[in-house]
C-alpha cells in the first residue's frame, strides 16, 4: 500500500490566500475535500476527478447558501450526495443522446429520448432545483 | 498527535476556509487519492488476510489509503450479497470488527462511522438472506444505535428540513442507493411521534415510489422496503386516527412481506400493528392475550425495541380495563433493563408507569415519573407522548381539588394533540376538560367542549367515548336547566353511526 502523500508545499500555494498558512490548506484537504471525493467516488459510484468536480462545486454552493447556523459538516455531506446524484443523473441523459444520435442507430431512433414517465420525472427535477 | 485547529464548525470559519480553498483550488489539479482499481484489489487482498486469519496491514495511520480500501470492501460486499451471503456475512463480520479497534483520528465527517454502518448494513442484508433472523436483527438493532448518533441522523434531519423526501431530487437520490433507503425509513419510524401527518405522506411517497419500481432494488430487498414502508404508512395514520386506511395498509405490508426472504420478524411487527389498531378502537380487553404472545415473538427474535413497545401497548391496554397491578407487572422488566432502552422510549415506560400510580393512589411517584418522562420525550422529540404527559398530570391534579391547574394542563395537551393531527386524543381531551368544567360548576363551557368533541367521536367510530359524551352534556344540560332535546338529538345520530 501507498505511504502517506505529501502535504501540500508553501511553492504550490504562492500567491493564494493560504500562502501564509500551508498547513491550514492541508488540513482542510485531509478534513473535508478528501473525505468528501471518496464519499462521492464509492457511494455514488463516481470517478475520482468527477467526485473531485462535484466536491468542487459543492464547496462553491456553501459560499453561496451554507447556513452557519445549520450543521455544516452534514450540510456539505448532503450537498455532495445531492450533486453526486445529479451528476449521475445527467451522465445517463448525456449517453441516451448520444446513443440515439450515434450513426449505427439513428435510423432505428425512437420517438423521443426517454420515456414519457421518465420524462415528467426529469423535468420534475429540473424543475424543483434543490433546496438545501 | 496534532492539536485541534483552526478549522472548526460550525460555519463562520469554516466558510472562511473553503472562501480561501476555492481561490487555490480552482488553480490546483487536486490529488483525489488512491486509484479505484488499486483499492479494490487491496480490498480483495484485506478479505483473503481476514479469511485466513493471516495479520493484516491496514495502516489507519495513512488512513487516506485504509479508508479507500474499506470504501471498496462495503463495495465488494454489496455487490456480491444477493449471490454469495454467507461469506459477505462473515467478511462484514470481521471487517467490522477489525474497523471498531482501530483508532481513526481526525476523522472529522465520520468516515469511520459511516463504514462500520454500511458494514453494517451489508451484514444485516446477507443475514436476512440466509434466513438467520435473529443475527439479522442484531446488524439492525445496531445500525439503528450508530446511525442515530451518527452525523448521518443529521444529514437525513437536514434533508427533512429542507423538503423531507417529497420532492423529486432526493426521491431520485434514494433510487441509488438502498442504504439511504433503509436510512430514510428508519429516521421516519423515529420522526413519527414529532410530525405524525408529514411522516406518513413522506412514507405513502416512497412506498409508491417503490411500487412504480422508480426506486430499483434488487429483489431481496424491494419487497422488504415495500413492506416497510406500507407499514410505517400505517403505523403514523393510526396515531392521526384513520383506522380504516390503517387496516389497507396493514394489509399491503403483510402482503409483501409475505414474499420477503425473512418475513418472520416484518410480520411480527405488523401483528403489533394490528394490535394497536385494536387498542384504539377500545378493544382494549383483547390487547393483553395476543400481546403475551407477541412479546414472546419479539423475545425469540431478538427484537428487544419492538419487545418494549409490545409490552408498554399491553400495561396501557390493562390500565384501561382496571387491572392496574397487573399493568405495573408487566412493566417491571423494562424498568430494570432501564440502561438498554433508547431514553425517547423509556420516556414511554415512565409515562405509563406514572399514570398506573396516579390510579393506585401514588401520587408523589406518579409526579417524580411524569417528571422524567417529560424529560426524556422532550429530549426524544416524542411530541406525542409529551402531549399525554400534561393530560395524565391533569389527573394528579384533578384528584387533589386543583381544578383550574388540571384545567390548564388538559387544554394544553388539547392543543398539542390537535397540532400533531391526533384527532381521537383531541376529543379525548375535550371530554376531560367538559368534566373539569362541570366540577367548577360551568356548565356552559362543558357543553361547547363536547358539542366539539362529538363530531370527532362519530367520525373516528369511538362508541364507548361517544356514550360518555353524551351522559357529559346531559349532566352540562342538567346543570343548566336546560330541556332534553339536545341530547336526544346528539344520541339519535351517533345512534344512526354506529
Amino acid at each position: 500500500m501507498r505511504g502517506k502523500r505529501e502535504a501540500f508545499t508553501a511553492e504550490a500555494l504562492a500567491g493564494t490566500p493560504l500562502s501564509s498558512d500551508p498547513a491550514r490548506f492541508d488540513e482542510f484537504y485531509r478534513r473535508y475535500f478528501l473525505p468528501l471525493v471518496r464519499r462521492a467516488t464509492w457511494k455514488h459510484r463516481l470517478e475520482k476527478e468527477d467526485a473531485r468536480d462535484v466536491v468542487q462545486e459543492a464547496f462553491l454552493v456553501a459560499l453561496m447558501k451554507l447556513d452557519p447556523q445549520r450543521n455544516p459538516k452534514a450540510w456539505l455531506i448532503q450537498v455532495v450526495d445531492h450533486l453526486s446524484v445529479n451528476f449521475q443523473r445527467k451522465a445517463v441523459r448525456r449517453a441516451k443522446l448520444v446513443s440515439k444520435w450515434s450513426p449505427a442507430d439513428a435510423g432505428m431512433a425512437s420517438p423521443g429520448l426517454l420515456s414519457e414517465e421518465e420524462r415528467a420525472y426529469e423535468e420534475g427535477i429540473d424543475a424543483h432545483g434543490v433546496d438545501y | 498527535m496534532r492539536t485541534e485547529s483552526t478549522i472548526s464548525a460550525p460555519g463562520g470559519d469554516l466558510l472562511d476556509v473553503i472562501s480561501d480553498w476555492i481561490a487555490v483550488g480552482r488553480r490546483k489539479n487536486l490529488p483525489v487519492g488512491g486509484d479505484v482499481s488499486e483499492a479494490l484489489a487491496a480490498a480483495n487482498e484485506l478479505r483473503r488476510r481476514v479469511r485466513a486469519a493471516e495479520p493484516v496491514e491496514l495502516d489507519f495511520q495513512y488512513q487516506e489509503v485504509a479508508a479507500d480500501t474499506l470504501h471498496a470492501v462495503c463495495r465488494l460486499l454489496s455487490d456480491e450479497c444477493l449471490e454469495l451471503p454467507r461469506s459477505v456475512l462473515e467478511d462484514a463480520r470481521s471487517i467490522q470488527g477489525l474497523l471498531e479497534d482501530c483508532l481513526w483520528s481526525e476523522d472529522y465527517l465520520e468516515e469511520r462511522e459511516s463504514l462500520l454502518l454500511s458494514l453494517a448494513f451489508v451484514a444485516w442484508r446477507a443475514a436476512r438472506l440466509l434466513g438467520f433472523s435473529c443475527e439479522a436483527q442484531h446488524w439492525e438493532s445496531e445500525y439503528k444505535k450508530m446511525f442515530r448518533r451518527s452525523l448521518l441522523w443529521s444529514v437525513a434531519e437536514n434533508v427533512w428540513a429542507s423538503a423531507g423526501w417529497l420532492n423529486p431530487p432526493a426521491n431520485h437520490m434514494l433510487s441509488r442507493d438502498p442504504e439511504a433507503i433503509f436510512q430514510v425509513l428508519l429516521y421516519l419510524q423515529d420522526h413519527g411521534e414529532a410530525n405524525p401527518q408529514a411522516v406518513s405522506e413522506s412514507a405513502t411517497r416512497i412506498y409508491r415510489s417503490l411500487q412504480m419500481d422508480r426506486l430499483r432494488l434488487p429483489n431481496d430487498l424491494h419487497s422488504f422496503f415495500l413492506g416497510e414502508s406500507a407499514r410505517l404508512t400505517g403505523s403514523v395514520l393510526r396515531m392521526v386516527g384513520n383506522p380504516a386506511l390503517v387496516e389497507e395498509w396493514a394489509d399491503l405490508a403483510e402482503e409483501h412481506f409475505g414474499s420477503d426472504s425473512n418475513p418472520r420478524p416484518s410480520l411480527a411487527r405488523v401483528a403489533f400493528l394490528r394490535l394497536t389498531l385494536l387498542y384504539e378502537k377500545s378493544q382494549w380487553d383483547l390487547v393483553p392475550k395476543a400481546a403475551r404472545a407477541l412479546d414472546s415473538s419479539f423475545s425469540d427474535l431478538g427484537m428487544e425495541e419492538d419487545r418494549v413497545k409490545c409490552r408498554i401497548l399491553w400495561a396501557a391496554s390493562l390500565k384501561l380495563v382496571g387491572r392496574f397491578r397487573e399493568a405495573l407487572e408487566v412493566l417491571e422488566p423494562l424498568r430494570r433493563s432501564k440502561g438498554g432502552i433508547r431514553p425517547g422510549l423509556y420516556g414511554w415506560v415512565l409515562l405509563q408507569s406514572g399514570d398506573l400510580h396516579q390510579l393506585c393512589g401514588e401520587y408523589s411517584r406518579a409526579l417524580e415519573e411524569f417528571a422524567e418522562a417529560d424529560r426524556l420525550l422532550r429530549e426524544g422529540k416524542q411530541f406525542t407522548g409529551l402531549a399525554d404527559v400534561n393530560s395524565m398530570l391533569s389527573c394528579v391534579y384533578r384528584s387533589h381539588g386543583m381544578l383550574s391547574e388540571a384545567l390548564q394542563l388538559l387544554k394544553s395537551s388539547c392543543e398539542e394533540h390537535a397540532q400533531l393531527g391526533m384527532k381521537s386524543l383531541e376529543a379525548s381531551n375535550r371530554m376531560l376538560i367538559a368534566e373539569t368544567y362541570l366540577a367548577m360548576g360551568r356548565p356552559r363551557e362543558a357543553e361547547s367542549e363536547i358539542r366539539a368533541a362529538l363530531p370527532v367521536l362519530e367520525e373516528q367510530s369511538m362508541v364507548a367515548d361517544a356514550v360518555a359524551a353524551v351522559n357529559i352534556l346531559r349532566e352540562a344540560i342538567r346543570q343548566q336547566k336546560a330541556g332534553p332535546k339536545a341530547i336526544s338529538d346528539i344520541r339519535e345520530r351517533l345512534r344512526s353511526k354506529n
